[in-house]
Formats: structure tokens, C-alpha cells, sequence
């Protein structure tokens, strides 16, 4: 109940000082939100990228292991293949050597060069030949040789020579 | 959290009266349904210019001002109550008066013109609050109240407003206008009718007031003192006597008015914003054989428990 002949007259809650004022802190207070939103939404954004970096780098890190080995095992292949080169070469060389040896008055009628060695076939007209021109030769290359003679009807002889020993042989390049 | 209440949106009012062509007022806050007085200002009402430029200044400080004051025109009253038949069972015109339900009870009434136009004497100031002076003394005699009529008087300079209350009711009202020597005097000289008339006539046949023998006995004693004194000393034997004869024509009329109910009064409270003097108290005491009591009476105090009140319903 009111004892005024008129009614008081609605006021302004705040002056326009205090209006400025709050408006200031109000924006404030709204850059301060705003700006620790930013942070954190950016904070959380980077934590994100970490993580995904760092299963990047593992993934690079697994890949790189991947490039090592096989980088290792080309090598190993290249360093095979110079070895069964250089071995080729070698096998070449002591088959030429080995067939250089053979001496005019010896047929070879088979030769079988494996790992465990050389065994040769041929015919030889006499066993003193086949140890002099054949046989001396061979002993200076291989470790142990066997021959065998099988006597021919004309008087030749047929021979079987199985010969091992250190003589190295190309191989199938292995992974 | 009051205080930052305080600070940051506080409310306020300025409450003022005029008495005497000077404006007293007073500025403080108004919390917990209390008005917490921080200024008091007097203001000679010739410099008003001061005093809008102190409520601009409190205004700009605190949006939140109410401006309350103490209307103290003449042409307003009180009946009893609530209806607009009250107003014309009293001869009031409905249309032409700002009325006020207090207590639902009684109505308090202001004249339209007399209240636009004390609005216009404060043409920069933008009033909140309007008080009637009847509401301010029933404000004030309310812890005086009981079941049986008493006449209260709030008194200021030139004019009183009476009214007979109880618990609750307003038995009757009436704006007391005290003459004086000197305004009767004015007055005959305008001769402008009403209730002027010829003093020449009057005075071959009879004395001017001041010239009874009112005092007797101590007018020697009176007259030993300072003439000035005298002089000033017999004026407010004078006015309280034309405020006595006033308030017995006033007590007339509500024992013989029959549209009002009457009962008999035994008290009177006199309620002073001047400085009358214990003599009416004597007066009334010794002539109406009824019980007196003054009292001083500050507008701005009863204004602040009203503002409280009706601005926190």
C-alpha cells in the first residue's frame, strides 16, 4: 500500500559511467573467455597432433627398420653377388685353367663340376699320361683325388677322376 | 554484499519540504527498508537553482534517486472513507482533486491545480513521491492511536492541518488557515471582497485583537522586557490564540457536522514544526478541559520511514 498521491517513476538500474564500466569488464571478461577457449581448443587440437605424430614417427620408425633390413639384405645380396662373381670368375678361370691342363693326347668325354668338386670322364692312351700331364695338375688344385681306369680294347684307357677338395663353385645367389 | 549493493546500484532519495521560503532536504540511501540519512541541506527557497543543481550532481552519482516531498499546498484534506461517495457526501468534486486510499480507510485529497502547480514551483525536479501532510501525521500519531478519537495538529507556520483519529480511522479532517495581525491587515488594505471589510467602521467600534487585554496581570512583567521581545512575544500570543480559535471553530464542526460520526475527544496532540510555545497547550488544558501534549514534528523523519515503506513494496 502506498501512502504517495503519484507513483515513483522507474530509474535506471546503473549510471552510464557504470554502464562503460561494465560494459569494459563485461568485453573483458568475454576476450579473457574467448582467448582461454582458444588456448585450450588449441592446446587440445596440438595434444591431438602429438599423439598422431607420434604414431607417425612410430609408423617411420617401423618403416625405417623395414628400409634397414632390406637395405641390409641388399647389401648382403650385392655383397653375395660380388662374392658368387668373384667366385664365377674364379670358376671360369680354373675351368679354363682346368681345361688348359688337359693335354692334347687326353679326351675328356664328360665333366661333372659340382660342389664337392670336379669328377672327369675321358679317355687317356696310358696311365703314365694321365698321371703326368693330368693328374699333377689336378692334385695342385684339389685336396684329394681318385682316379679309376677301365682298360680299352685298343689299348687306351678310360678314366674316371673324382676330385675334392677346396676348389670353390659358383652358387644360386640365396636370400 | 550490501555494501557492493551500495556501491555499485545503490537507491536513494532526496526528500525535501519547504517551510518558511526555505527547502529543507535531506539525501541518504535506502537499504533493508530503512532511509540511512548521509546529508542534510537548507536552501533559501530564492537560490532553488542550488538546489536542482544538488540533485543533478546526486543524480548523476546515483541514477537510482527518488525525489520525495511533503506537498504543502492548502486546498487539500482528508475523509473518511474510500469511496468516491465520500468525496461528494464532503461536497468534494471528484474530478478536480488527486485522491489517496491510505489503510483503506480513509481517503487523503489534493486540489489537481494546487498539485500541477507545486509540481511547476519545481519544474527541474522530477517527483517520485508526493506526500500529503494528513499522511505524514497519521504517520506520525500512529503509535499514539487507540480505540477512542483523539485530535492531532500538525502545525507549521500560517497553517494546520487537524484531523480526529483512531485505531485504523479517520473520523475527520480539516486544514486549520491562521491570520494574523498583519495579515488582516493586508488583506483590508486590498479590499478586494471576500472576506475583506471595512476596518475604519471596525475600528471606532472594535479593538484589534492585539489591543485585548490578553495577558492581564503580566502584561507589566511583559512589558519590563526588551520591546522587541514585546513585540514578538505578543504576535505569538496572538497567533496561538487565532490557532486556538481555529482549531475550537474546527472541534465546532465536527460535533455538529452531522456527516460525520462524532465521539467525544479527550486528547490532543500537537505536532509543531515551528516553535508555538507551551501557551495553546494551556490553552486547550484550561478552556476545552481536555489532556495536550506538543510535540516537535521534523517532515523529514516521518517522510523517511514512508519513502522506506513505499519503496520497498
Amino acid at each position: 500500500m502506498g501512502y504517495s498521491f503519484i507513483r515513483p517513476k522507474k530509474k535506471p538500474k546503473i549510471d552510464s559511467e557504470s554502464r562503460m564500466i561494465m560494459l569494459f569488464f563485461l568485453v573483458t571478461i568475454m576476450l579473457i573467455f574467448g582467448f582461454t577457449t582458444y588456448i585450450l581448443l588449441k592446446r587440445q587440437s596440438m595434444q591431438n597432433e602429438i599423439v598422431s605424430m607420434q604414431r607417425e614417427i612410430e609408423s617411420f620408425h617401423a618403416q625405417s627398420r623395414e628400409f634397414k633390413k632390406e637395405i641390409s639384405r641388399i647389401k648382403r645380396l650385392v655383397q653375395k653377388y660380388d662374392t658368387i662373381s668373384i667366385n664365377n670368375t674364379l670358376m671360369k678361370e680354373s675351368i679354363q685353367n682346368l681345361f688348359d691342363l688337359v693335354p692334347d693326347q687326353i679326351t675328356l668325354t664328360k665333366a661333372i663340376l659340382d660342389r664337392n668338386g670336379l669328377v672327369l670322364y675321358g679317355v687317356t692312351p696310358s696311365k703314365d699320361v694321365y698321371n703326368y700331364l693330368l693328374l699333377a695338375p689336378l692334385k695342385s688344385v684339389f685336396q684329394r683325388n681318385v682316379t679309376t681306369f677301365y682298360a680299352l680294347e685298343n689299348g687306351w684307357w678310360r678314366f674316371v677322376s673324382v676330385n675334392e677338395g677346396s676348389i670353390e663353385t659358383g652358387d644360386e645367389v640365396e636370400e | 554484499m550490501g555494501n557492493i549493493g551500495r556501491y555499485f546500484w545503490p537507491k536513494t532519495a532526496l526528500l525535501f519540504y519547504v517551510f518558511e521560503e526555505r527547502i529543507y532536504s535531506a539525501f541518504g540511501y535506502i537499504e533493508d527498508g530503512k532511509f540511512d540519512l548521509q546529508e542534510k541541506r537548507e536552501i533559501e527557497i530564492s537560490k532553488i537553482k542550488e538546489f536542482t543543481e544538488w540533485l543533478d550532481e546526486i543524480r548523476q552519482t546515483y541514477p537510482k534517486t527518488y525525489i520525495c516531498a511533503m506537498l504543502d499546498t492548502t486546498n487539500q484534506g482528508a475523509v473518511p472513507g474510500c469511496s468516491k461517495a465520500s468525496l461528494e457526501k464532503y461536497g468534494i468534486d471528484a474530478a478536480l482533486v488527486h485522491t489517496l486510499c491510505v489503510e483503506d480507510s480513509w481517503l487523503a485529497y489534493t486540489s489537481l491545480v494546487e498539485m500541477k502547480w507545486f509540481e511547476q514551483k519545481f519544474k527541474d525536479v522530477e517527483f517520485d513521491l508526493l506526500y500529503s501532510p494528513f499522511v505524514l501525521l497519521y504517520r506520525k500519531s500512529l503509535p499514539l492511536l487507540d480505540s477512542e478519537p483523539s485530535l492531532f495538529l500538525l502545525h507549521q507556520k500560517g497553517v494546520a492541518f487537524l484531523a480526529v483519529f483512531s485505531q485504523n480511522r479517520l473520523w475527520y479532517a480539516q486544514v486549520l488557515v491562521i491570520g494574523t495581525a498583519q495579515d488582516e491587515d493586508l488583506s483590508a488594505e486590498g479590499g478586494h471582497g471576500g472576506l475583506s471589510f471595512d476596518l475604519e467602521m471596525i475600528d471606532e467600534e472594535v479593538e484589534s485583537i492585539s489591543d485585548i487585554d490578553l495577558l492581564g496581570e503580566f502584561r507589566e512583567e511583559i512589558e519590563q522586557k526588551n520591546p522587541e521581545e514585546n513585540e514578538s512575544a505578543f504576535e505569538l500570543l496572538e497567533y496561538n490564540l487565532n490557532l486556538f480559535e481555529e482549531m475550537k471553530g474546527a472541534l465546532s464542526r465536527f460535533y455538529h457536522d452531522e456527516r460525520y460520526d462524532h465521539d467525544f475527544i479527550e486528547r490532543v496532540t500537537i505536532f509543531d514544526m515551528d516553535d508555538l510555545g507551551n501557551d495553546l497547550v494551556r490553552y486547550i488544558e484550561d478552556e476545552l478541559f481536555m489532556q495536550a501534549a506538543l510535540h516537535s514534528f521534523d517532515p523529514i523523519e516521518v517522510m523517511s520511514s514512508l519513502v522506506a515503506a513505499d519503496l520497498k513494496a
